[in-house]
């Protein structure tokens, strides 16, 4: 116990940067995605096909060697990046790709029609992306979007293979010296775990809260229905 | 391409809202409207009638901008919108900006309603009058209320489109539509997805709105509302205009075999 306590400053200064580098590529994973989607739906097939290429090329190979790649194969062209950046730019690649897809679907899911009723009210194609296709596009894409992100977080447990100093990697250094795996791991797991179980708890929140029919249970709305069918009329002002 | 006159629409009768000539629109080589021509008159309730797969669905959302033609003429208030393949005459189409202008001037009510769920009835009624023609917030959402109590729906403003039954969400719709003050209104089967009690509510809506003098194009199977709110019919069948005239003189002298027939159905089946 007193070796957990005194592990436990490293261990939180590795996870401070594992936070911070889940939040980086996030970030950057989240608008390049969006960028990505956006491309992929162009008119233009000199758009489409290359980002396509990409995001199939990206879905078909490990996180591993993306990192692999901007870590050990760049320097080999004269690039060499810092450690975390490298980390960053290849965690990246991989994610922008999954959540483009995310993002596509969501998109597509909005029905054709609300893009008509919107050409006929005279929107423009920017402002009906963003007033209407949007709001109702991130409903959809939020749930997976969250759990992609979960995985993100774990995954930067990779990073530790490229020496950059997150968490698992402060796991290991402190195992390699003192040999006390037991602590040390079951420390880490349940530190990546405290992370992980309140974002997944605010994800169903939000996705609740932002459901079509505000998240509510089966049974009330099945009584809500109900009430409206024993309803006259609007008119009439109840409410 | 001619310069000045391209654009000029001459044997229009001055108080044409929207026409259309020679409109010939195919899908995959099958004619779905033959040559026709069609004149919106200023302050008409033109009821287009005729069985499923007549064209009339196809015409209206031609009137609407929504679709593209295979060939023949479309325009409104005298300006030309699109000229295809017509004899001796020049393809002229206006830009895609211009087209999104004269959109917010024409009106459309769909089948299903097409609200924005994310957005409550009101602000469904004010986004398009604050974002395309610009106006102050307050200023729109205070019409939106007022168009939405004059549907009967004043009590519900703030309610989203699953809060809210069938008939009052098109109710909603035609208040959306009507926000934008568009010159000519269209109306595509709204109340083909409605029990009769909605439908009743519905048509009340757009008796009123009639009366105030608004031109409107409505594609219905209401007889009723054709035979006492119809100011002129138009009966379709194989994508051409078969018959067209008065509702007295239509329902109860038609002229044409199929207009006959069609009639005949309807009006026994009720």
């Amino acid at each position: 116990m007193e070796q957990a306590i005194e592990y436990l400053p490293q261990l939180l200064q590795g996870l401070v940067l594992t936070v911070v580098v889940t939040l980086i590529v996030m970030v950057l994973a989240t608008a390049l995605g969006l960028l990505v989607a956006i491309g992929r739906m162009s008119r233009f097939a000199l758009v489409r096909g290359p980002l396509t290429a990409y995001v199939e090329f990206v879905r078909g190979t490990p996180t591993l060697v993306h990192l692999y790649y901007v870590f050990y194969v760049l320097p080999l062209v004269g690039v060499t990046l810092p450690a975390v950046l490298a980390g960053v730019i290849g965690l990246t690649i991989g994610y922008a790709a999954y959540l483009s897809e995310v993002f596509r679907a969501a998109i597509g899911s909005v029905p054709l029609v609300q893009q008509e009723a919107a050409d006929s009210l005279g929107l423009s194609k920017v402002q009906s992306f963003r007033l209407v296709i949007m709001p109702q596009a991130t409903r959809v894409a939020l749930p997976p979007t969250v759990n992609y992100l979960l995985s993100l977080f774990k995954d930067t447990s990779l990073l530790s293979i490229i020496t950059i100093q997150e968490l698992m990697f402060t796991g290991l250094l402190i195992g390699s010296m003192t040999f006390q795996y037991f602590i040390i791991f079951t420390e880490v797991a349940i530190l990546y775990f405290c992370v992980c179980y309140p974002w997944a708890w605010l994800a169903r929140r939000l996705e609740k809260r932002l459901s079509p029919d505000g998240g509510q249970s089966t049974s009330k709305r099945l009584a809500k229905t109900r009430r409206q069918l024993f309803m006259s009329d609007g008119m009439a002002g109840q409410k | 391409m001619a310069k000045k006159d391209v654009s000029q629409v001459s044997e229009m009768p001055a108080d044409s809202v929207m026409h259309v000539r020679n409109l010939t629109k195919t899908f995959n080589e099958t004619p779905v409207l033959d040559d026709v021509d069609l004149s919106v008159e200023k302050g008409e309730v033109l009821v287009l009638l005729g069985q499923s797969g007549s064209g009339k669905t196809t015409l209206l959302r031609c009137l609407a901008l929504a679709e593209g033609i295979t060939s023949g003429e479309i325009g409104f208030r005298g300006q030309l919108i699109h000229r295809r393949s017509m004899p001796d005459q020049p393809n002229f189409s206006i830009s895609a900006s211009e087209k999104q202008k004269l959109r917010t001037q024409i009106g459309i009510v769909f089948q299903q309603y097409n609200l924005f769920p994310h957005l409550t009835a009101i602000q469904n009624v004010a986004l398009a009058p604050v974002h395309v023609l610009k106006v102050d917030r307050d200023v729109a959402n205070a019409r939106a209320k007022e168009l939405l109590e004059m549907v009967g729906l004043g009590s519900r403003v703030d309610f989203k489109s699953h809060e809210l039954s069938g008939g009052q969400q098109q109710r909603v719709a035609i208040a959306r539509t009507l926000a934008m003050s568009p010159q000519l209104l269209l109306f595509d089967e709204v109340t083909s997805a409605l029990d009769p009690q909605m439908t009743a509510e519905v048509l009340a809506v757009m008796k009123d709105i009639a009366l105030n003098g608004t031109t409107m194009v409505v594609v219905t199977h209401e007889m009723g509302f054709a035979k006492h709110v119809g100011t002129r019919i138009v009966f379709m069948a194989d994508g051409r205009v078969v018959e067209s005239g008065t509702p007295t003189s239509l329902f109860e002298n038609p002229k044409d075999d199929r207009t006959k027939e069609f009639l005949n159905a309807v009006l026994h089946a009720n």
